[in-house]
């Protein structure tokens, strides 16, 4: 079962997923529940290959399109609510051994055409105010199923972290009168040291305020609030410039790099004009050295001041001579 | 029947096929047959057909 608790203190909502203590958990090999299901195989969720990139409903979802009632009634302290929304899987490739970063780029250009897709749906929905695309990769930050994919969450409510992001940038835009993602590629082309990577349409750097060691922002150099709002080259450059960074993380280390990645858009709730919002997309990679990770502990966790042991300013170029150019066969 | 949605201009190279799972939930498989490098996507076949999320929208 599963709910929506607010938290007075915060002021932010906190999903309760029971049924997902059940979920498949790091499955031994031949039994993963997302690759296709073969001839005679165990049933997967999966009852076909025939496709590029599937989109479908996540079995152990923490939102529901049709919710159940929440389990406990409210207070005058408490809130409750039914935890409606949408959880999707996003399946970058029938193949199980593999990586987004392993893809070629054509094929990250359909994944952006399907993330435009599906954030045209679910932002459509009357119950969705916000729709968040990402994946989590590795289990450094705690997949439990390594088959390549990616996550879309439909929420009833605007996320805290994008509602801090559209207040600093509306508080910006006030006062400057100037779009604050904007100036913030401006400032990072003039500075130049922490900048990794740039096509016509994006930017890919290691910001001034990075949190994690290789924490890259890759930011549209068009004042666009949303994936929906590229036209097709821009599409084309977000898939070049992602295959470019994801490519270089898996060199920093000869690994394949763990990371939060994160797509950033304006929300749908018709609440208002976001123009002073920005599309841009967050890595966060809990790795800051071969062998050591970034673990969120005490200042972090407990007080959300992050301590970033290493300076943007000697990582960025790290990944910047792992950069490589894009070759495309279309 | 599924539901197959072409979309406008370049778009027109992805294909969706919507399908149902027993437990009920939507599965879309996503084609770019002149997209593919090795041109090899078959054509959307009609099967069950699902709606889309059966819920109230609104212009994004």
């Amino acid at each position: 079962m599963s709910e929506l608790r607010f938290n007075p203190l915060l002021g932010e909502w906190v999903a309760t997923a029971t049924q997902r203590q059940d979920r498949t958990f790091l499955p031994p090999p031949g039994f993963c529940p997302l690759c296709p299901t073969k001839p005679g195989g165990f049933p997967t969720e999966v009852p076909e290959s025939d496709y590029d990139i599937v989109a479908f409903e996540n079995r152990f979802p923490s939102l529901k399109t049709v919710p159940e009632e929440p389990v406990i009634p409210p207070t005058e302290l408490y809130a409750v609510r039914p935890s409606q929304g949408v959880c999707e899987v996003i399946l970058y490739s029938p193949v199980h051994d593999t990586t987004l970063a392993a893809q070629p780029v054509e094929q990250l250009y359909k994944l952006v055409k399907v993330w435009r897709d599906r954030f045209t749906e679910l932002g459509a929905l009357d119950f969705v105010k916000y729709v968040f695309i990402f994946e989590n990769k590795g289990e450094a930050v705690g997949v439990t199923l390594h088959h390549p994919h990616g996550q879309i969450y439909a929420y009833p409510f605007v996320p805290p972290k994008v509602e801090q992001e559209s207040e600093q940038c509306l508080l910006h835009m006030q006062k400057t009168g100037r779009c604050l993602l904007c100036d913030i590629v401006a400032e990072e082309k003039r500075f130049g040291q922490r900048m990794v990577v740039e096509n016509d349409s994006f930017a890919a750097y290691i910001p001034f305020f990075a949190r994690y060691p290789y924490e890259t922002h890759i930011s549209a150099k068009r004042h666009l609030q949303a994936l929906t709002d590229l036209t097709s080259e821009e599409e084309r450059d977000l898939a070049a410039i992602l295959k470019q960074v994801l490519a270089a993380f898996d060199k920093l280390f000869d690994v394949p790099f763990p990371y939060i990645m994160s797509l950033h858009q304006r929300p749908t709730d018709n609440n208002g004009d976001y123009d002073h919002y920005h599309f841009h997309i967050e890595f966060y990679p809990p790795m800051r050295t071969a062998n050591k990770l970034k673990f969120l502990a005490g200042s972090e966790a407990g007080a959300g001041m992050f301590i970033n042991d290493t300076l943007p300013e000697t990582k960025a170029p790290e990944l910047k001579k792992l950069i490589r150019p894009v070759e495309w066969k279309i | 029947m599924v539901k197959e949605n072409n979309k406008p201009g370049e778009r027109d190279t992805m294909r969706s096929r919507r399908i149902l799972l027993k437990d009920g939930r939507y599965m879309i498989f996503y084609t770019f047959g002149n997209l593919s490098p090795e041109g090899s996507s078959t054509p959307s076949k009609p099967e069950t057909d699902t709606p889309s999320l059966n819920a109230e929208r609104k212009n994004v």
